[in-house]
């Protein structure tokens, strides 16, 4: 026994130190999928050459990128991968700029992604880029872990990006990110449902599909509707942490979160109450369907509720998911889905949508100027104008003007554009984030579950806001 | 050990040399375990508690003092989350032990088969990794087209909002955990309880003991040890429940599952507030030792 | 000897409770294994679907026509396997070092160790990253099993069975003239296989469904574990996924635990191990 515990021990002895000479256990095949270990092997000859082109100069150089799954294959192919992008874009930059060796694409997934990324950024080492949510940009900024990028633009850049998306990334006048894509929100219906209660004449399919408030109600006026035994809501407020369904409502009826400054949180406005008053009005007339805390999410488009907000996907991808997600009893006719605007408010003239903005900033990797110029000439390739194309696949907007129209006359993209002028946004400051994690969805809920009144919490919820402002 | 003290009394000049011989193996057992430890645990943990004391900045933190504890206690949340931490606690941990408890009376004395079908049964469920564990009991629990509620419906009871409801939440997690939960400690409960003679059992059934009796005062005695280990245990875990929380509930609804290691994620990763999360990790360290301390002296470890 | 006739009075009343609960507790994992086989049409239902009337065996293929399934299913073999072995060691090790030997200090130790226990594991989360990145092991199999080759509650629990032992019966074996090596092997950790097996349980369904540090600690797809494959996979690939697929992926993951248990049933179930250590 003794012997044969001594054997084993010795074997796995041997077997870690034989495993952990071998260092990573990486495979061997596709260096593509490789480590992040970074090494950067400075340049020793080719400092200075008669060439006068930017790239011979920079030394031997490789690249770490973080990615989300956008959009899937090249060009939005349902069944490709949602690496293949990023990585061909890598290729392509690696023989463009040969002093490039090696693009690390790290494909992280939106539930644990952001954990895994931040924790790398806590800990000093990030990646060289990522893609991110241009609103978690404060979070990176307050401990100069993102490099302002504006002595690496080009001339004419700046400007070639739409002012809206560069300003957001804008602090203390400079500029901390590549902006890639605007994704605008429009609402959909689904017209089948209401081509079974024979209100499909209510909805605003015409013109430039706008509508107001008492319209909505009056076309919702007969919900829940019971269709094949399941109870089919008008549409679902999640104040679930990360979403911000109630906001859009609210932004519809004049409310804003800040005002001009950001120095005060003014949701409480007269609008903002109206707002969460008619919220609850439909939740506790059982129209809408109330998600907080756990419980599962209701799917638009298998067919489970009458209008949900989405991005602006092309008329093709609304078909290829209304076939996806339809249950078997309906495949052979899938349920038919329009956008629409949103309906305003009274006194609202124009609706509003929230424009989330993603883009890629540079992480602060403490590597010398001509690493960072090489990262940024990649952010700049990722971002240009002939290679946004690819946003329409996931119903984004390009941010740059010469992208030019991507959608050529799309239905669902001039519903979202027409709100784009009109977009909102969750507010830039660092207490941005704070507040939405905390405060915002607990003031609502109070609302919606009957424990306060609208002004009450609102008026809470403001007190509390402002005082995360001071900081 | 009182055979070796009147050995080694006798024997004085041998003291000291089995003294350090007894030492040395003793260090040398513990050795691989507590390298690692050193190196995986402790270290990183000091690192991190230290920040307690600091504002993070990845270039450099900035030693603060107690200004973030300071910060904390005046923090609603943090005692909202204090409050739903205990309640979670208090609701989990002793009620769980005796319903592992009572099922192991139950199953012990079967014969392998069922014994071993039922252990099964008990413990198998909780293996399932927590992500479906989650997905599957927010279908379960959902107000609309969830399982219970429908179950409940067919005897005329509810619906629930179970997980929707800043007045249920709490509750249906600490369902969710007593209902899954306890195939660990009944699996444990039953292992030590293997090692307990049978003849005692057979003298206390010749002087007359009926079942309550010999699991009273035989079986429940001779698991101090083990119930020891899982009322620690027990409150180490519970007072740091995160999982079921962030994949569940997100904290709320209206922050009524937020608790304490919630909390830290959210001031840590979440907002990379880092000093702030550590000492609330503090705090947490310093009520967990506490009632481990009197855990420890109420079941009074001797020998 | 057999203990089964002490309740004989009350036996069905027992196994009718048993069942009952048992049935309460299988829910999720019943309806884990049927969700796994129905059609995908079927399995939002109201009310749910309680006996599948269709079956289709589609997730599962779906599942393995996924590239790097195999690929991470040895690597969860692999981490855990070596995870299991080194945790076994070291911590009955360090066990009987806590209840017999008992060196100096061995209290100071063992609370500081409990202690680290009562730290959330965030704590640790950054500082243990930055720790491996330096030592230049991320990514990597020793990055996914150094950091875990030894576990506090494993410790804690063999601790606790080995205070038990009859202390007369390691005297014996001293004067007798085993050392601690001897007296650790051939006498205590016999005695000790209901709570190895129960640790080697434990540690196998703790580091197989790991989801968060396995995660962390590499950056390529294929060092990844199975579970966190399983988790990427479903929203890197969302054409492929849907419940149906889920929890076959889950099906699959629960199935080496499943045999494990049964497995090794024989070393704690009452009639079959002979633990007369207080005889």
């Amino acid at each position: 026994m003794k012997k044969a515990k001594s054997a084993a021990a010795i074997f796995f002895a041997v077997s870690l130190i034989l495993l952990m000479l071998n260092g990573c256990g990486a495979s061997k095949s596709n260096q593509e999928n490789g480590d992040n270990q970074v090494t950067v092997t400075t340049n020793s000859n080719s400092m200075d050459s008669g060439n006068a082109s930017d790239e011979t100069k920079l030394a031997d150089d490789e690249i770490n990128l973080c990615w989300f799954p956008l959009w899937n294959g090249l060009n939005g192919e349902t069944n490709g991968k949602a690496d293949e992008w990023p990585k061909a874009m890598g290729k392509e930059f690696m023989t463009k700029f040969s002093n490039v060796k090696k693009v690390n694409v790290e494909l992280l997934d939106w539930e644990t992604g952001i954990q895994k990324l931040d924790t790398a950024i806590a800990a000093g080492s990030p990646p060289d880029l990522s893609y991110i949510d241009l609103a978690f940009l404060p979070k990176y900024l307050k401990q100069n872990m993102v490099i302002p990028i504006d002595s690496y633009l080009k001339s004419g850049e700046k400007e070639d990006f739409y002012e809206s998306t560069t300003d957001y990334a804008t602090f203390d006048g400079k500029l901390y990110a590549y902006p890639i894509l605007i994704a605008p929100r429009v609402f959909y219906a689904n017209k089948t449902i209401f081509d079974e209660l024979g209100v499909t004449n209510l909805l605003p399919l015409t013109g430039n599909r706008s509508w107001t408030i008492d319209q909505f109600k009056e076309v919702t006026k007969d919900f829940p509707y019971n269709r094949d035994g399941k109870k089919i809501y008008a549409a679902q407020i999640s104040t679930v942490a990360g979403s911000f369904d109630e906001l859009m409502w609210l932004w519809n009826f004049g409310a804003t979160m800040y005002n001009d400054d950001e120095t005060q949180f003014i949701l409480n406005s007269e609008q903002g109450i109206a707002g969460t008053e008619f919220l609850n009005e439909m939740i506790q007339g059982g129209k809408f369907r109330l998600l907080s805390g756990g419980g599962k999410t209701s799917d638009f488009w298998a067919g489970d509720l009458a209008f949900s907000i989405d991005m602006a996907y092309t008329k093709d991808k609304v078909l290829q998911l209304a076939k996806d997600k339809a249950p078997e009893a309906r495949k052979s006719k899938p349920d038919e889905f329009v956008a629409l605007q949103f309906p305003r408010g009274s006194g609202i003239d124009e609706a509003r949508t929230y424009s989330g903005i993603g883009g890629i900033p540079i992480f602060n990797v403490k590597k010398g100027g001509d690493h960072t110029k090489t990262v940024a000439e990649f952010a700049s390739f990722l971002t240009s104008a002939e290679r946004q194309n690819v946003v329409k696949y996931l119903g984004c907007f390009p941010t740059r003007r010469s992208t030019g129209d991507i959608y050529s006359g799309d239905e669902n993209a001039a519903v979202a554009t027409s709100m784009l002028g009109h977009g909102e946004d969750l507010g830039r400051g660092e207490a941005t984030q704070k507040i939405f994690s905390s405060i915002v969805h607990p003031a609502f809920e109070s609302v919606f579950m009957n424990k306060k009144a609208a002004k009450e919490a609102l008026d809470e919820l403001a007190a509390k806001a402002d005082e995360l402002l001071k900081k | 050990m009182n055979v070796i003290k009147t050995l080694t009394a006798q024997r004085l000049p041998f003291l000291r040399k089995t003294s350090i011989r007894k030492n040395l193996w003793g260090y040398l057992f513990l050795a691989p375990e507590v390298i690692i430890f050193s190196v995986f645990l402790i270290y990183p943990i000091l690192r991190g508690l230290l920040l307690s004391f600091m504002e993070y900045n990845v270039e450099g933190s900035k030693w603060i003092g107690l200004q973030n504890f300071i910060n904390i206690f005046k923090d609603d949340l943090f005692l909202i989350s204090l409050k739903n931490t205990t309640f979670y606690t208090i609701g989990v941990v002793p009620v769980g032990i005796i319903l592992a408890l009572f099922f192991s009376a139950l199953i012990f004395p079967l014969s392998a088969r069922p014994q071993t079908f039922f252990k099964s049964a008990f413990y198998l469920p909780g293996v399932i990794s927590g992500v479906v564990v989650a997905l599957t009991w927010s279908w379960i629990m959902d107000p609309e087209v969830g399982l219970l509620n429908y179950l409940l419906s067919l005897v005329h009871l509810g619906p629930y909002q179970w997980l929707s409801h800043p007045d249920t939440a709490l509750l249906s997690l600490i369902l969710i955990n007593l209902f899954s939960g306890q195939g660990g400690s009944i699996v444990i409960i039953l292992a030590n309880m293997t090692s307990i003679p049978l003849s005692l059992y057979e003298s206390a059934k010749i002087d007359g003991s009926n079942e309550w009796h010999l699991f009273r005062y035989i079986t429940v005695p001779l698991l101090k040890p083990t119930i020891l280990y899982l009322v620690v245990m027990g409150i180490i875990s519970s007072y740091q429940v995160f999982d079921s929380i962030y994949v569940l509930t997100k904290g709320g609804p209206m922050n009524s599952t937020t608790t304490i290691a919630y909390l830290i994620y959210q001031e840590g990763l979440g907002s990379f507030e880092f000093g702030k999360a550590s000492a609330i990790a503090t705090i947490l360290l310093v009520i967990i030792f506490i009632l481990s301390v009197i855990q420890f002296r109420i079941f009074k470890e001797e020998k | 000897m057999r203990a089964s006739g002490i309740y004989k009075s009350t036996k069905i009343l027992i196994y009718t409770l048993l069942t009952l609960w048992a049935i309460v507790i299988m829910v999720p994992l019943y309806w884990m294994i049927t969700s796994s086989i129905k059609p995908e049409s079927t399995l939002l239902t109201i009310p749910p679907e309680l006996f599948p009337e269709h079956i289709t065996f589609k997730h599962y293929i779906t599942m393995f026509s996924v590239d790097l399934v195999p690929r991470w299913l040895l690597n969860s073999c692999i981490v855990t396997g070596f995870i299991i072995l080194l945790s076994i060691f070291f911590d009955s090790m360090a066990g009987y070092s806590y209840a017999v030997i008992k060196p100096a200090g061995h209290k100071i130790i063992f609370i500081i160790i409990l202690g680290c226990m009562m730290v959330p594991d965030q704590i640790r989360l950054v500082p243990v990253f930055m720790l491996v990145k330096n030592l230049g092991l991320y990514n990597s199999y020793p990055a996914l099993i150094l950091p875990f080759a030894g576990s506090v509650f494993g410790m804690f629990l063999i601790r606790q069975y080995m205070r038990s032992i009859n202390i007369e019966m390691i005297e014996a074996a001293k004067i007798e003239g085993c050392n601690e090596l001897g007296i650790y092997a051939k006498i205590v950790m016999p005695i000790c296989k209901p709570v190895i097996a129960v640790n080697a349980i434990f540690f196998f369904v703790g580091t197989w469904n790991s989801l968060l540090w396995p995660l962390i600690m590499t950056s390529s797809s294929e060092m990844r574990t199975y579970t966190v494959g399983l988790a990427t996979f479903q929203t890197n690939n969302p054409t492929l996924y849907n419940y149906g697929v889920v929890m076959a992926g889950a099906t699959i993951s629960a199935l080496p635990i499943i045999v494990l248990f049964l497995t090794l049933q024989k070393y704690f179930t009452k009639g079959i191990t002979l633990g007369a250590v207080k005889e």
